[in-house]
């Protein structure tokens, strides 16, 4: 596996990555226009990474707004449908290797962020009890508050509606995408929770992260096997899910993080806390010879840190490649 | 083992950051030529009412001749001493002599009357005085990838002998600038081998690297050396 960063074109941020020692980035889309991201727009941040020694192998995500008509089904998914083929050809045309996207109609829950863990330490958390009081004030978890998407739902939508979507999403930008040389990895929903605000979320288990693999049999499209995610899922063993996708090569990217609990509550908490046995993952995926990146995911808030929380992503890089090199030079 | 983070005296958000990265316990880092730190008597108390294990004190800004070395270290220890600290970490002088029995005579008398432990580094040590030590309740902080325990494919082996040796109180693993996991010292090695020989005292990271723009005490690098340490020990069990 390669460690991964996310991070900006910032000088500051590349430094912050190189320093220390990791060369595979994750970055977000550039702008549209009109629906499409131009293939020129990922060149010149491709070859800005490659400046720096940097490989932009991942972009995450594919950016709702350019397909939130198609996940929620309406009029307008054929005119998005067409914007995001020509997208994804242009990801190819970069030769960027994968294509993070979600099938979260509402995008991620949270319900705090608070002060409650180690020493002090700020927790994102999930409860679906508090959820149900928050409303559409969850929505803004991912920063999507001024867009409009994620918004509150017209309407509800159940779950075969949401599956209905994503089949037809996915039988008509699969072969674009193995065209394109571009691999498509589906995240999971986070929170996994069976519906928000009387909209289905349906990537909630790893049988339905199964279904996604088998809806288009192709080796372009898998799974961003997100651990955090899926260590929420209620009665997921992770290891396992580990082994039986990566098992299939359907990971096509992966997130490094640990939470404890699962739905209907649970928190983000430190690497070496939660309730994943972070050595034997590794060990998993070193089992299913997963040679693809495997992104630090968000975590907790530490004293003092900077709005990127770098002393947060420092401590988790070093635990990440203190567990790879210990398995991989003790043999275990 | 034991995993400690060096804070430094007086800094709180440095105890904090320590409880929230998951330290078992912290060396606190004293400047003797600090005129702000006055006096080691609040020190354990202000680790322990933060929540967290004081490993040790490690005495900075000491004299580079011996004589006002061992006059500064000796009454450090009787300050430690009646302060609750139980070892005080920290650098020998530049010296010409060779005879560290004679010349420690004083401050192994002062450590055995005090009950505090003085734990010297090692990369501080001539060859010779080294293989000398542990004397009394001086003993030795071993510096893994420092001179003369350099990074090297014999460097676990060498770890492994001094525990059998004895007269080992801590172990540093020293990135020299680099993040550790990124230079030539195999960490994950020596801890195995520490392991095997028996080893289960304090461990902890060099001095911080410093990654990209940070506060002067390098937190993203100690977090990451922190983190780092963690793993390696999260993965002993299960290598044996």
């Amino acid at each position: 596996m390669r460690i991964g960063l996310q991070t900006s074109e910032s000088e500051e941020n590349i430094a912050f990555v190189r320093s220390l020692g990791v060369t595979d980035v994750v970055c977000g889309m550039p702008a549209d226009i009109d629906g499409v991201v131009p293939a020129q727009a990922f060149e010149q941040r491709r070859d800005h990474f490659a400046e720096h020694g940097l490989d932009w192998g991942v972009i995450e995500n594919l950016s709702p707004t350019l397909y939130d008509e198609i996940m929620f089904g309406t009029p307008e998914r054929e005119r998005q449908l067409e914007g995001v083929c020509r997208t994804i050809e242009n990801i190819g045309k970069a030769g960027i290797a994968v294509l993070q996207y979600q099938w979260m109609l509402l995008g991620g829950l949270r319900t705090e962020y608070s002060p409650t863990g180690r020493g002090g330490a700020r927790y994102p958390k999930f409860d679906e009890a508090i959820a149900s009081h928050m409303a559409a004030a969850c929505l803004d978890w991912m920063g999507g508050g001024r867009h409009r998407y994620p918004h509150v739902p017209d309407r509800p939508l159940s779950s075969e509606e949401v599956w209905a979507n994503l089949e037809w999403f996915l039988k008509a930008v699969v072969p674009v995408a193995e065209s394109a040389g571009v691999r498509l990895a589906a995240h999971p929903d986070d929170a996994p929770v069976p519906e928000y605000l009387g909209v289905a979320r349906i990537l909630i288990s790893i049988d339905n992260l199964q279904r996604v693999i088998d809806t288009v049999p192709s080796p372009n499209n898998g799974i961003g096997f997100c651990m955090g995610t899926i260590g929420t899922m209620a009665d997921t063993d992770v290891i396992d899910a580990i082994r039986r996708i990566g098992g299939q090569g359907k990971v096509f990217f992966a997130h490094f993080r640990n939470p404890r609990g699962t739905v209907p509550a649970f928190e983000e908490v430190f690497p070496d806390e939660g309730d994943i046995d972070m050595v034997a993952a590794v060990s998993a995926w070193n089992d299913v010879s997963f040679d693809g990146v495997i992104r630090i995911d968000h975590c907790p808030g530490v004293v003092g840190d900077n709005p990127r929380a770098d002393r947060s992503f420092a401590f988790q890089v070093g635990y990440l490649r203190g567990l790879v090199q210990s398995l991989e030079r003790m043999g275990a | 083992m034991k995993l400690a983070l060096t804070v430094r005296y007086g800094y709180d958000e440095e105890l904090i950051f320590a409880q929230q990265l998951g330290a078992d316990a912290v060396v606190v880092r004293f400047d003797l030529g600090d005129p702000q730190d006055t006096a080691l008597s609040p020190v354990a108390h202000r680790v322990q009412i933060a929540g967290l294990q004081l490993a040790g004190v490690e005495l900075t800004g000491m004299p580079d001749t011996f004589q006002p070395w061992s006059d500064g270290l000796t009454g450090a220890l009787v300050a430690a001493g009646s302060a609750g600290v139980d070892r005080l970490f920290c650098a020998s002088p530049t010296r010409q002599s060779t005879d560290l029995a004679e010349d420690l005579e004083a401050v192994m008398a002062t450590a055995a009357e005090t009950g505090v432990n003085v734990c010297l580094d090692s990369s501080r040590l001539l060859a010779e005085e080294l293989a000398w030590l542990p004397a009394g309740d001086v003993h030795v902080e071993l510096a893994m990838g420092s001179a003369p325990l350099l990074a090297g494919a014999d460097l676990p082996a060498q770890g492994a002998d001094r525990i059998r040796a004895g007269g080992i109180s801590g172990v540093r693993f020293d990135g020299n600038g680099q993040p550790l996991g990124i230079g030539p010292l195999d960490v994950p090695a020596c801890i195995a081998a520490l392991a095997a020989a028996g080893y289960d005292g304090l461990i902890r990271a060099g001095a911080a690297p410093l990654l990209g723009e940070d506060d002067d005490w390098n937190p993203k690098g100690a977090a990451n050396d922190l983190g780092y340490l963690r793993a390696v020990l999260q993965s002993l069990p299960q290598r044996s």
